[in-house]
């Protein structure tokens, strides 16, 4: 078995060679720090940290660990960045098996778990650890000596930095020279563990607004399907008042199902699954479709829709979520006007960018209410008070659509004077931001 | 033109089958399952095949698999219909040779008309 020399801080001989030059270790929390800045890859962040850390402090193995614990409470370590031991096919096979998600060690070798047992340093300067204890591939070096330090970040134990086989000897003072590397660490976890935190949450939001969507499409499919059945019965079976009733039912069930799939276009959105199906099309042909699409419902609403005749430009688009875009701005437009009012589009044409207008004389929107109207879900008026229906996603899609394009959605807007949306888009098509 | 629907929920295969009904000149055969639906393919050759994608046992995907696999069924259209029509589902079904998605809920008032539009749509291809 290994024999623990030193545990903790005090040294035998604390003339010890090897303190770590003050200029190596300032190069090492530099970078660090810029990773934490510019919001690097975890992965590559802490790989880079050890990286600098061995050369640091000579070291030619090491590794960097986060500190979970398990069902039960215990704590063990899952690697998040690690040196290449042996430098061969078994060694990066081991190290792939468990991929960027770092290997657990649950069944932790007495020096390196006692850093977890005692939250303190541990400096070992005469062992042989033997790595394949651990399950390491043939080719790892026997461990002599060991530099095991705790990181903390808010109180709390939440990693673990290995250093091994340093040609001069570990001592206090290593230690000491490396606690401000240890607590940048301890920075980097905390701030891997929130990133991770809020994409576990935002998983599952979209999960649930996935499944609640599929869920309530089976039911609607048969009730969307029976009332169009009776609508299509002959006249004399239904009575005029069941008619009225069951184009009321029609009505809800087409609602229903619009904020259905604009729940889909979020989760598709959110996920990052959004593809864009790019084709040449003409400009006017897709303010044709949307005006088309949004005609009978600005014929029931009364009002008009005015359209300015559309610039012959040919643009690389995703023809039909353009039309979507469009198609919600009128419907906005739409939704805002008192019977008898006229909702306008119109284009502007420059040499790098297209912009299609759409006007409206309803009610505006105030300054403050205008950096809200594009977050998902936003509502300007409370449920109860509402005076225009809608899910609240639908701007939220059409900007994230325009900006999918390159493109952007733009508001201008004054209180009792009406809106003007602009949807502004590249005449070059611009870059596809999704996967 | 014979349709033949696949669902397992006989609810919906009554309202799509009566959709069609409405809608004029189609004959409709229906299958409760995914291996009936193969068989009553192999056994009736329709125009076009509708296939829900989430059944027990054998799903949709699977059914469309063993179709496009089998020289007697391969010509034959395949669209589904379903609920699940997120981005990367409706990737997959084309990806699997589907010639279009209808999602659920479907409207029946112009199911008939979708239909033919997709069977022109694999005549020209």
């Amino acid at each position: 078995m290994t024999r623990l020399d030193v545990i903790a801080t005090e040294l035998s001989d604390p003339a010890a060679a090897g303190r770590i030059a003050p200029a190596s270790l300032l190069h090492v929390i530099t970078e660090a720090q810029l990773a934490i800045i510019q919001g690097r890859d975890a992965h590559a962040s802490f790989q880079d940290l050890l990286h600098n850390l061995l050369r640091a402090t000579d070291c030619p193995f090491g590794f960097i660990s986060e500190v979970l614990h398990d069902s039960d409470g215990a704590p063990y370590m899952r690697t998040v960045a690690l040196s290449n031991l042996a430098w061969d096919s078994e060694h990066n096979a081991w190290l792939e098996r468990d991929d960027l998600s770092g290997l657990a060690f649950q069944d932790l070798d007495p020096v390196v778990g006692t850093v977890l047992r005692t939250h303190a340093p541990v400096i070992v300067n005469e062992v042989a650890i033997e790595p394949r204890s651990e399950g390491a591939p043939t080719g790892w070096p026997v461990i002599e000596k060991f530099l095991g330090l705790p990181v903390f970040s808010e109180g709390a134990l939440v990693g673990c930095i290995g250093l091994a086989n340093r040609p001069d000897a570990f001592d206090a003072r290593t230690a000491a020279d490396l606690q401000p590397i240890v607590t940048t660490c301890g920075v980097m976890i905390l701030i891997e563990r929130t990133r991770r935190s809020q994409q576990s949450a935002e998983r599952r939001e979209r999960d649930f607004v996935s499944i609640l969507s599929h869920e309530l499409r089976t039911p609607m499919t048969l009730i969307r399907g029976s009332l169009g059945l009776i609508s299509r019965l002959p006249e004399d079976s239904v009575s005029p008042k069941a008619r009225d009733l069951l184009e009321y039912a029609n009505e809800g069930t087409r609602r229903i199902v619009r904020v259905l799939d604009d729940l889909v276009a979020v989760a598709s959105i959110d996920g990052g699954r959004l593809q864009l199906k790019r084709g040449a099309c003409r400009l006017a042909d897709v303010v044709d479709a949307a005006v088309c699409d949004q005609g009978q419902a600005a014929e029931k609403a009364g009002v008009s829709l005015e359209s300015e005749p559309m610039p012959s430009v040919v643009l690389e688009l995703d023809e039909d979520r353009i039309a979507q875009i469009i198609s919600q701005l009128l419907s906005n437009a739409i939704t805002v006007s008192e019977p008898g009012a006229t909702v306008r589009i119109g284009s502007t044409v420059t040499a790098e960018t297209v912009s299609i207008h759409i006007d409206d004389d309803g009610p505006g929107i105030s300054p403050a209410d205008q950096h809200q109207i594009f977050q998902r879900f936003r509502q300007l008026e409370a449920p109860e008070t509402r005076r225009y229906e809608g899910s609240g996603i639908g701007l939220y899609i059409a900007r994230e659509l325009a900006q999918r394009h390159g493109g952007e959605i733009s508001v201008e807007s004054k209180l009792g004077e009406g809106s003007r949306f602009t949807l502004g888009l590249p005449r070059t098509g611009g870059p596809e931001n999704c996967s | 033109m014979t349709i033949l629907l696949v669902d397992d929920q006989p609810q919906i295969l009554l309202i799509a089958s009566m959709a069609l009904e409405f809608a004029g000149g189609f004959e409709v055969l229906t299958a409760g399952s995914a291996t009936h639906g193969v068989a009553m393919a192999l056994e009736h050759r329709p125009d076009l095949i509708v296939l829900d994608v989430m059944m027990p046992e054998v799903d949709g995907i699977a059914a469309c698999r063993q179709i496009r696999a089998n020289p007697d069924l391969a010509g034959t259209p395949v669209v589904f219909m379903t609920a699940r029509v997120g981005e990367a589902d409706i990737a997959t079904y084309y990806a699997e040779g589907a010639v279009g998605v209808i999602p659920k809920p479907f409207d029946p008032r112009t199911l008939g008309d979708e239909l033919r539009a997709l069977k022109a749509k694999a005549d020209a291809l």
